[in-house]
C-alpha cells in the first residue's frame, strides 16, 4: 500500500493569478516601491504550476524589495496588510536561494522586520505551505 | 495554581486519568503502559501493562466502565479491563490496519471507541457480545493520508477526524449493533456507519488535533501551519481561521462553548475565544503567567553559569538576546497532549497537559478570562 497522497488538489488548480509586468513597471517608475511590492504580493502566482511564472514574479518582488531603503523597511512591512506578510516572508526565503542576485544583508533586514511583525508563525508557514512562490 | 507532576525525563506521549483522578496511565515512548497510583501525595507505579510490541501512541481511560484502550505503532489496539487486581488485555480485531494506530478514543457513552491509523483507516470498534471480541467497522470513504486525531460528538454518534491530507472530516459513527437508533444532529442526518457528512480544508497544514465544544455545536482544529480553525454547525460552509504568530500547536480543547485552549511547540498553553456570530477567533491570554513575570529575572540568574566565552557572545548580540529570551515556563518542552481534568456545569475548570520532558501539569482555570 502506498502512503502518499495524490496531489490533485482542487484549490491548487483554480484561481491562477500572476502580476502584470507593465502594471508593476508603472509603480516602479512612479517611485511607489511599497505599492509595487504590495501589488506583486497580492497577485503572487502561488497556485501556478508553471515555474517560469513564479520566477518572473519573484524577480519582480525581490528587485522591488532591493529598491526600498534599509531605514524604510520597517514602515514598508507595517503598511503591507497582515495576510500578505506570509507571502512576503516566502519571497525573503526565495531571495536567500540566490545570494548572487540579491544582497543577503538586505534580505536579513527584511527577515528581521517581517519576523517582528508576524512572529515565528510565518516562518513555519513558509516551511509547510505547498503554495510556493 | 498549577500542579506539576514528573514521571522521569522520558517523553509523555499520551496520558489518561481514571474517574476519581487518583490514578494516571502514561505512555513514556516505550512499548509498555504504566499506571501510577497516588499515595500520600506521591506517584507509585502499580501496574506495567506489557502487550504491545512497539511504542504506545494513544491511551484513553473510560471513566464509568473503567476500561483502557491503547493504540500502538505495532498496528494493534488493546482494550484492558481490570479484574482481580490485574489489567487483562483483549486485542481489537482490526483486520485491515497494516500501519501504526495513531489515535483511539472512547465514545461519550463508552459502548464503543474509534481508532485512526497511518494506513488511512478509521474504525469504529464495539464489543461483539455473541462472539466475545472487539470488532471494528471500518469507514469506507476514508481519508487520503495518516489519521492523526479524532474527537467524539457528545451525542455518541458522530466523529470528527483530522488527517495529514490537510483535511478535517465529520463522519457518522453510528453502529447498528450497539446504538439504539440514529439520532438527528445539527451537523446533518446520521445514517450508516462511516457516512461522510462534512469535509473542511486546512490551508495545506497537517491537522494535529481536533475538538468538539461541550454541546457539539462547534468544532475546532489546529494544524502544523500555526493556524487555528473553527466552524459552527449553524453554518458549516463558513470556516473561521486565525493565523497566529506562534509556533505550531499540537493540541486543542474546548473549555467552554466558546473558549478554546491550544498548546504545542509554544511552551505555554494559549487561551482563544471563538465568536461564531462575528466569525473571529481572538487571542485572550497565556495560561502560563509565569513566563512574563519571572522571565527576565531568571535570565540574570542563569548568567552566572555561562562560561566567559558564552557570556561575551551574548553581549555581542544584544539584539538577538532580546528577540529570543530564554523561555521560562512551567513546561520546558513541546506539549504533546491536553486532556480534561475536572468539569463543572459542562465547563472545564481544570485541564492537564503533558510534555516531552516527562511532566504532567494540572492547570487551574479559575481566575482566567473564560466565557461561560
Amino acid at each position: 500500500m502506498t502512503n502518499h497522497i495524490e496531489d490533485k488538489d482542487d484549490d491548487l488548480l483554480t484561481n491562477v493569478v500572476e502580476p502584470d509586468e507593465n502594471e508593476w513597471k508603472k509603480f516602479i517608475d512612479d517611485m511607489k516601491y511599497v505599492r509595487a511590492l504590495e501589488y506583486v504580493l497580492q497577485n503572487a502566482p502561488v497556485r501556478a504550476k508553471d515555474l517560469e511564472k513564479k520566477k518572473k514574479a519573484s524577480h519582480m518582488a525581490l528587485s522591488t524589495m532591493m529598491k526600498i531603503k534599509t531605514n524604510e523597511i520597517a514602515d514598508a512591512v507595517n503598511s503591507i496588510p497582515a495576510p500578505l506578510r506570509d507571502t512576503l516572508m516566502k519571497y525573503v526565503y526565495k531571495g536567500f536561494e540566490n545570494p548572487k542576485d540579491y544582497s543577503s544583508s538586505a534580505l536579513l533586514t527584511w527577515h528581521e522586520k517581517v519576523l517582528a511583525a508576524t512572529g515565528l508563525g510565518s516562518i513555519v508557514r513558509v516551511l509547510t505551505d505547498r503554495r510556493t512562490v | 495554581m498549577t500542579e506539576v507532576h514528573s514521571f522521569g525525563n522520558l517523553p509523555v506521549i499520551a496520558h489518561a486519568w481514571n474517574k476519581d483522578r487518583t490514578q494516571i496511565a502514561v505512555s513514556l515512548g516505550k512499548n509498555d503502559l504504566r499506571i501510577y497510583n497516588k499515595q500520600a501525595g506521591k506517584w507509585k507505579l502499580t501496574h506495567t501493562l506489557c502487550e504491545h510490541l512497539s511504542r504506545v501512541l494513544a491511551i484513553d481511560w473510560a471513566p464509568k466502565t473503567n476500561r483502557i484502550v491503547t493504540a500502538s505503532a505495532d498496528y494493534n489496539a488493546y482494550v484492558w479491563t481490570f479484574e482481580n487486581d490485574t489489567w487483562k488485555p483483549q486485542m481489537v480485531e482490526l483486520q485491515r490496519t497494516s500501519r501504526a494506530v495513531c489515535c483511539a478514543k472512547w465514545s461519550p457513552d463508552e459502548n464503543k471507541f474509534a481508532i485512526g491509523s497511518s494506513d488511512k483507516n478509521v474504525g469504529i470498534c464495539y464489543y461483539e457480545t455473541e462472539q466475545r471480541f472487539w470488532a471494528a467497522e471500518m469507514i469506507k470513504k476514508k481519508p487520503k493520508s495518516t489519521v492523526t486525531c479524532l474527537a467524539w460528538h457528545p451525542n455518541n454518534q458522530l466523529i470528527a477526524v483530522g488527517s495529514l491530507d490537510y483535511r478535517v472530516r465529520i463522519y457518522s459513527g453510528y453502529v447498528k449493533a450497539v446504538d439504539n437508533k440514529a439520532e438527528t444532529s445539527a451537523w446533518g442526518k446520521i445514517t450508516n456507519t462511516g457516512e461522510l457528512l462534512h469535509e473542511f480544508p486546512c490551508e495545506s497544514g497537517w491537522t494535529h488535533d481536533v475538538a468538539f465544544s461541550p454541546s457539539g455545536e462547534n468544532l475546532a482544529w489546529v494544524s502544523h501551519n500555526s493556524i487555528i480553525f473553527a466552524v459552527s454547525s449553524n453554518n458549516p460552509s463558513k470556516t473561521t481561521m486565525e493565523i497566529t504568530n506562534y509556533l505550531p500547536f499540537r493540541c486543542i480543547i474546548f473549555v467552554s462553548e466558546s473558549t478554546i485552549i491550544v498548546a504545542g511547540h509554544e511552551f505555554s498553553p494559549l487561551i482563544y475565544n471563538y465568536d461564531e456570530r462575528k466569525g473571529t477567533i481572538e487571542f485572550v491570554e497565556k495560561l502560563d503567567s509565569q513566563e512574563t513575570s519571572t522571565g527576565r529575572q531568571s535570565i540574570g540568574e542563569e548568567n552566572e553559569f555561562f562560561t566567559p566565552y558564552q557570556a561575551s557572545r551574548l553581549f555581542d548580540q544584544p539584539s538577538m538576546q532580546t528577540q529570543t529570551p530564554e523561555p521560562v515556563s512551567t513546561h520546558q518542552s513541546m506539549i504533546t497532549q491536553i486532556v480534561p481534568y475536572q468539569t463543572e456545569n459542562t465547563n472545564l475548570v481544570k485541564i492537564s497537559s503533558a510534555d516531552l520532558f516527562g511532566q504532567v501539569v494540572i492547570w487551574n482555570l479559575s481566575g482566567k478570562k473564560i466565557k461561560k
